[in-house]
């Protein structure tokens, strides 16, 4: 009897808790979106299993009309850990893997550079961000379509040494969500994309999110903003085709799929109300397994299977942020009230002083929503630092309008103007696109920001002693003063097609309709447009047809790299045979149903050196126009 | 001549133990001074002639060919009339993170370079390989490493070095040791290593093909960090990546032998001594015990120089012996320090010439052993032959007036001991320096290693905070901010003390760094003195416009307290007024201090982060570290005390080593001494212990008699060097290091160590005196008497 009396108080509970007031919920949102610049939000508000609020404000991409839409696929970014976490609580539930059980286990592979130490990370430490797995965060951006991905970024750890001992502190790394994502793979029995779908975005009718590039694309996912002055800058390349290291943070998901999410997470049951998760795999989830440092922001935190566990304005809640360079969002769950809010964002962060953070708005969306007054959570709890009362002369100011640029793979250049006013301002683009402008805010001689609607980044300068402007440091990378004309010797490119390439001095060339082929003493060229997706070795032999023959090949491990506006990737062939020994560097990158590839080939031993000296440049010459 | 021949000749058959122990002494004598002189020569000289030898060039620049233009840095160079010649780019590739060996992983950075033709310059010298004998470059997917390398880490050939890189781990087989000037010491990093040709693009993602070495020979090497300064006013401002000059590479690698090369410099120079002592003290005792027979010889018409003569040939001859083999030994001893010494330049064969160490050695020993005995013996051709034959000893002197000794309530054995010395007093003078000497090397040897051993507990001294942790707040995207932090540390009851800092770069006018224009400091955003820094005169910076220079910042720009400091920092002009001075080991002893007061002032957001945090008693350090890492994760990085301990570990030993060295050297030379001074005066008191046998003394206690007569010796020579040594070596050593930064040097004197010298050296006289006072077993009472 005492047992109904409970039940019946309970469902009581359940079931009088108030309805979330949508209209309240939308009038914050209207009123939030037209003092924040965001290009475009999208909004998802869940109670129990249903969608109560789904809706999208602004535009896909400034200067466009397509609107931005509770449907719109965008990139998620470290919020697919959560994902990645209920794919493997899900194996948990089905008894096919134990949380606790050592990586080794499941992918006997794994292994870091200190064997002993990996050998004790566990599933769960890999979840928990507690794996001691060092961040490396480099081949995450890889934008080819590796079907490999998982595993190339496994046989990466192998070389490295663990940051601290398993389980013993926090670390925040993606490569703890692709292994934990591989080790889901692998029980499940197929790629990691296709897991994923099959064990949660397909029982949760997710339609428009997927992990693979194509689908993306077809799905017309995002490819977001970067800030600019007053305006967001629009991406001409996003995320959307990421697919390496996808376990950890490259989700593309729509606002109302996220809702269909967000509701099996609060009642465990698909949307077809078939049990989906147990409640003991959610409470493991949302339970903190470590701390995390206290945010100034956000307060104290600690970290459980992919999700954030923490106390918000005296409730208990369950959330995560992504970051996918020019989209970022938001989801944050109150598991007491069973409600839960989504905010996807298609920009990168923006100034925090300025404007309501994704945070925040989520927050403030659900005490609007539930008439509870509004909080500063997620807003900065002191004044911008970077802000002083330091001023220039007009003089001193003047030295710094020019033009500067960094050398290597990338074209990155800054361009400072100085408008009537004398007002500094400044301009980034990397690799053709605009990544950042704004106005230069100086705190001292050497050392400034640029200040727009994004967070404020800051420049340094090296000055002489005289005060003279020597050069600049932007993200870490060094840029010298361009003098004022440009070089008037600079040779002509090459043309042959569609391809565009300006070769160093002495090189002798030929072209056909899709190729331009160079000489040089022993160094070879080729560059050219191929049908399919060859190997490196097809390509390879484009230029030294000994390389399909049967030599003694020996092949280097393939990685990616940006340069200019195109990821390659590029894979080097040593080749040993009668004729002499040839080393052969192949870059390649699809382009539709086509490859783009560069070869360059030199006598065994002078590849780096040829490369150095001449490659590079040819290499960031290289053009390739639209049909 | 014949007669004094036989006679010295004679003399020397009869005494035979005392040659031997003379000759044991020169010959030591001869080993250390030949061997101090080896090492001296030739502590500069391998990597002089390994850098001459392989064509090394003097200025070596590593480039990030991405940021600085390489080819125009290349032509500007060509044209610089300091410049030799410009060797070609050659590709690197610096590691940074842990590699590993073995399954186990080191931190130690590799700069990988492709092994290409360098024009002659900067060539590689094989000393160990595998393989192909005449292969010019390593594999593909091979390394030669540096001998220094292999050595330090026990890196064989054969071996897998792993490089951590994108795409997976890049296993490296050491296929050969080599030696590469500039990067055979532990002291430069990273530590250079040569991979095949192209290897890098065939290995390496493309993002990493970015830099480059430039070798630059000078015509004079001295000029390197002129060029060097002279190419950044050229390319607007510091280069990318950094650079090594000869300098900085023979500093680098001397640093440690340099200290050990005079120390056993003023060891052998102090053995010389020792053995001049006993020359001069044989002599006299000869001259004492031979008085009846120089005077019989002075009657048969010997002239003064004919018997001084007989002495000098008589310890001459020992010398003629002891020398040829003492240098014989020395070139053996020497052959094998000097390997060790240059091991870390890989040279299994050091190529030194013996010649002019052997020269003066030998010289040295010959002469001066000559001049001693010559001088000694003078008072032998003093001796007046009536009174000699009649008395056969030399007569009271007149007028003199022996001081009482109260030795009255001594032992029977120590007051005969004692007595004796006082028979002899001048030689008895002699054997006091002798083991003084002993003294001396013993204490300095006890209190460096005590020195070194507790740098890790006396960190302020050398310029460091004394705390137990420190921790750097920072992380990659979580981190904790060092208000927060520190309000955090306030409250907890673990931590006694705490103090943040920082780093910066600054010019300060008239003073250069030691890679360029600019000096590091260290800004301190509290006291300083709580964790135990403190000033050599003023005070630290209290606030704004204050600043504390390190003493050879100070000595060099030549600022007195209360004078202001030009200072570039920030892009911005200060002239903060100097308010005191500090010493530090680090960075040659340049650097300056400046209160956060200052750094605010510049950049208003400038925040310390470095916490050095002093534990309250009883908490474990390192259990603090782990909770430290359990509740703030990537948000910091603690580093502990007692790991600095472990890094210096190999310091330590290679210093505890060589001390231990030249203590064995020294009390080999004073055992030699005693056993001498013990034969010597049982031959001039046989006569006095054969009374003393035939009054019924035992065996045993005639043997303490002797053996007491060393332990007043030695503690005599404990009473007046220990406190002399004490005195003394702080000053020798604040002279010494006062180049590196340590004007005073952070000596720590080991109170325990010290005082068991004095039980520990008068056991080891005991025992040195026991085994040659044997003889008076071997006096017969009627014999003596009848003498």
């Amino acid at each position: 009897m005492l047992n109904i009396v409970c039940n019946w108080l309970m469902l009581m509970s359940v079931f009088g808790a108030s309805r979330p007031d949508t209209a309240a919920l939308d009038a914050y949102l209207e009123r939030t979106f037209a003092q924040a610049a965001y290009p475009g939000l999208s909004v998802v508000m869940v109670q129990r299993d249903h969608i109560l609020y789904a809706r999208g404000f602004g535009v896909a991409t400034v200067g466009k009309t397509r609107p931005m839409t509770a449907d719109t696929p965008t990139a998620i970014g470290s919020i697919t850990k959560s994902m990645t976490a209920l794919a493997v609580m899900r194996l948990v539930d089905q008894g096919r893997l134990d949380l606790d059980a050592p990586v080794t286990t499941y992918l006997p592979d794994f292994r870091t550079a200190d064997k002993q130490g990996s050998d004790r990370i566990t599933v769960r430490m890999l979840l928990a961000n507690s794996s001691g797995l060092p961040s490396m965060d480099r081949g995450i951006t890889d934008r080819n379509q590796a079907d490999d991905a998982e595993g190339a970024l496994i046989a990466a750890l192998a070389g490295q040494v663990l940051h601290r001992d398993p389980g013993s502190g926090f670390e925040y790394t993606n490569e703890g969500f692709v292994v934990a994502g591989a080790v889901a793979a692998r029980i499940h029995g197929k790629p990691f994309a296709q897991t994923l779908a099959d064990l949660v975005l397909k029982p949760l009718a997710m339609k428009h999110s997927s992990t693979i590039p194509a689908e993306v694309t077809a799905m017309g996912g995002l490819t977001g903003h970067y800030a600019g002055a007053e305006a967001g800058l629009p991406a001409m390349q996003g995320l959307a085709s990421v697919q390496f290291a996808a376990a950890g943070s490259i989700q593309q998901c729509s606002a109302r799929d996220f809702g269909r999410y967000l509701c099996a997470l609060l009642t465990g049951h698909d949307g077809a109300g078939q049990p989906f998760i147990s409640a003991s795999a959610v409470a493991e989830m949302w339970r903190g397994q470590i701390g995390m440092p206290e945010n100034e922001r956000l307060g104290a935190m600690a970290y459980g299977l992919g999700w954030m566990i923490g106390e918000v304005d005296g409730r208990r809640v369950v959330s995560h942020g992504g970051h996918a360079m020019t989209m970022t969002s938001f989801a944050m769950l109150v598991p007491e009230q069973e409600i839960a809010i989504a905010v996807f964002a298609n920009i990168e962060t923006l100034n925090l002083q300025r404007f309501a953070d994704l945070t925040t708005i989520a927050n403030n969306g659900l005490h609007a929503a539930m008439g509870e007054p509004l909080s500063d959570w997620g807003k900065p709890k002191r004044p911008d630092p970077t802000r002083n009362d330091f001023e220039f002369d007009e003089a001193q100011r003047r030295r710094f309008v020019g033009r500067y640029a960094a050398r290597g793979l990338g074209t990155m250049q800054v361009d400072v103007t100085a408008d009537e006013q004398g007002v500094l301002h400044a301009e980034v683009v990397a690799d053709g696109q605009t990544v950042k402008a704004g106005r230069l805010d100086f705190m001292n001689s050497a050392r400034c920001v640029i200040r727009g609607i994004g967070s404020p980044t800051t420049m340094f300068w090296a000055l002489s002693r005289s005060g003279e402007v020597l050069s600049a440091r932007y993200n870490g990378t060094r840029l010298r003063r361009v003098g004022e004309s440009a070089p008037e010797n600079r040779p002509e490119p090459t043309h042959a097609g569609r391809l565009s390439l300006t070769l160093a001095a002495n090189w002798s060339v030929t072209t056909d309709e899709n190729a331009i082929t160079a000489q040089r003493e022993t160094n070879k060229l080729w560059t050219g447009v191929v049908d399919g997706a060859p190997g490196p070795r097809e390509l390879a032999a484009l230029l030294e047809p000994r390389a399909a023959a049967d030599v003694t090949l020996t092949q280097g491990v393939t990685s990616g790299v940006t340069v200019g506006p195109y990821y390659w990737r590029k894979t080097t062939l040593h080749l040993a045979g009668d004729a002499g020994a040839t080393q052969i560097m192949v870059l390649q990158r699809a382009v539709g149903e086509e490859t783009l590839a560069w070869v360059l080939a030199t006598e065994a031993g002078t590849l780096t050196h040829c490369y150095q000296a001449e490659g590079r440049a040819m290499l960031t010459s290289l053009v390739l126009a639209a049909r | 001549m014949k007669a004094i021949v036989f006679t010295a000749l004679g003399d020397l058959r009869r005494r035979v133990g005392q040659t031997a122990a003379l000759t044991c002494a020169l010959l030591l004598s001869s080993l250390a001074l030949f061997t101090a002189a080896a090492l001296l020569q030739s502590l500069d000289a391998p990597l002089d002639d390994a850098c001459d030898r392989l064509n090394t060039s003097a200025l070596q620049l590593f480039l990030d060919g991405h940021s600085d233009d390489v080819p125009a840095m290349q032509a500007w160079l060509q044209q610089h009339e300091a410049v030799a010649a410009v060797g070609p780019p050659i590709p690197i590739y610096q590691t940074s993170s842990d590699l590993v060996h073995n399954e186990e992983a080191f931190s130690r950075a590799l700069m990988l370079a492709e092994n290409l033709p360098r024009k002659g310059l900067d060539a590689v010298q094989i000393v160990t390989r595998l393989g192909d004998p005449t292969a010019a470059a390593p594999g593909l997917d091979e390394v030669w490493i540096s001998h220094q390398l292999a050595t330090s880490r026990g890196i064989q050939l054969g071996d897998t070095i792993t490089v951590p890189r994108e795409g997976g781990p890049w296993p490296l087989r050491v296929s050969a040791t080599v030696v590469d000037p500039y990067f055979s010491t532990d002291n430069i990093s990273p530590t250079r290593a040569w991979v095949a040709p192209g290897a890098l693009a065939h290995a390496l993602p493309l993002a990493d093909l970015n830099e480059v070495f430039l070798g630059v020979s000078l015509h004079q090497r001295a000029d390197a960090g002129q060029v060097r300064d002279d190419l950044e006013q050229a390319f607007g401002g510091g280069l990318s990546g950094f650079a090594l000059t000869h300098e900085i590479a023979k500093m680098a690698h001397g640093m440690f032998f340099r200290i050990m090369a005079v120390a056993l410099g003023v060891a052998a120079l102090l053995t010389l001594l020792v053995s001049i002592l006993i020359v001069a003290g044989a002599v006299g005792s000869a001259v004492f015990a031979d008085y009846r027979l120089i005077g019989t010889f002075k009657a048969m018409g010997y002239t003064p120089a004919m018997v001084n003569r007989i002495y000098l040939l008589r310890f001459t001859i020992p010398a003629l012996i002891a020398v040829p083999l003492g240098l014989l030994l020395g070139w053996l001893v020497s052959a094998q320090l000097l390997a060790l010494l240059v091991g870390s330049l890989g040279v299994t064969d050091p190529q030194w010439s013996p010649l002019l160490p052997a020269l003066a050695a030998g010289a040295g020993v010959l002469t001066t052993v000559a001049a001693a005995a010559w001088w000694s013996a003078r008072k032998a051709g003093r001796v007046e032959a009536m009174p000699a034959i009649r008395f056969g000893a030399p007569p009271p002197r007149a007028g003199s007036h022996r001081r009482s000794v109260p030795l009255g309530r001594l032992p029977l054995p120590a007051f005969l001991g004692a007595r004796g010395l006082a028979l002899n007093p001048v030689r008895a003078g002699f054997a006091v320096i002798g083991m003084g000497v002993a003294v001396a090397v013993l204490v300095c040897a006890v209190n460096l290693t005590a020195t070194f051993e507790r740098l890790g507990e006396n960190r302020p001294m050398w310029g460091m905070a004394a705390s137990d942790l420190t921790v750097f707040v920072g992380g990659a995207r979580f981190s904790v901010r060092s208000e927060h932090f520190a309000a955090r540390l306030r409250q907890d009851a673990r931590v006694a003390d705490f103090v943040t800092s920082g780093t910066v770069q600054g010019e300060i006018e008239g003073v250069k760094g030691i890679a360029g224009a600019r000096t590091g400091g260290r800004v301190f955003d509290g006291a300083p003195e709580t964790v135990g820094l403190t000033v050599l005169e003023g005070r630290h910076p209290e606030g704004a416009g204050e600043i504390a220079l390190a003493i050879n910042s100070a000595l060099k720009g030549g600022y007195a307290l209360g004078e202001p400091v030009p200072l570039f920092i920030e892009g911005q002009h200060l002239k903060p007024k100097l308010v005191g001075i500090y010493q530090t080991g680090q960075n040659l002893g340049l650097g300056f201090r400046l209160h956060a007061a200052t750094m605010n002032a510049v950049l208003p957001m400038w925040q310390a982060r470095t916490f050095e945090i002093k534990t309250a008693a009883g908490v474990d350090p390192a259990a603090f570290k782990d909770d430290l890492i359990r509740t703030y994760g990537e948000a910091v990085d603690v580093g502990l005390a007692s790991d600095l301990t472990e890094q210096l570990a190999g310091l330590v030993t290679g210093i505890r080593g060589t001390l231990m060295l030249l203590s064995a050297l020294l009390l080999a030379i004073c055992l030699i001494s005693i056993y001498n001074d013990t034969l010597l005066c049982l031959r001039e008191q046989q006569q006095t212990l054969g009374i003393l046998k035939a009054a019924g003394m035992t065996p045993g206690r005639l043997r303490l008699v002797l053996v007491w007569r060393t332990q007043v010796v030695t503690l005599v020579s404990l009473v007046l060097f220990l406190p002399m040594v004490l005195v003394a070596l702080p000053l020798l050593l604040n002279q010494i290091a006062a180049g590196i930064g340590l004007v005073s040097f952070p000596l720590v004197i080991d109170p325990l160590g010290t005082v068991l010298i004095v039980p520990g050296l008068l056991a080891f006289a005991f025992a040195a005196a026991w085994w040659p006072a044997r003889g008076v077993t071997r006096l017969h009472p009627r014999h003596m008497l009848a003498y």
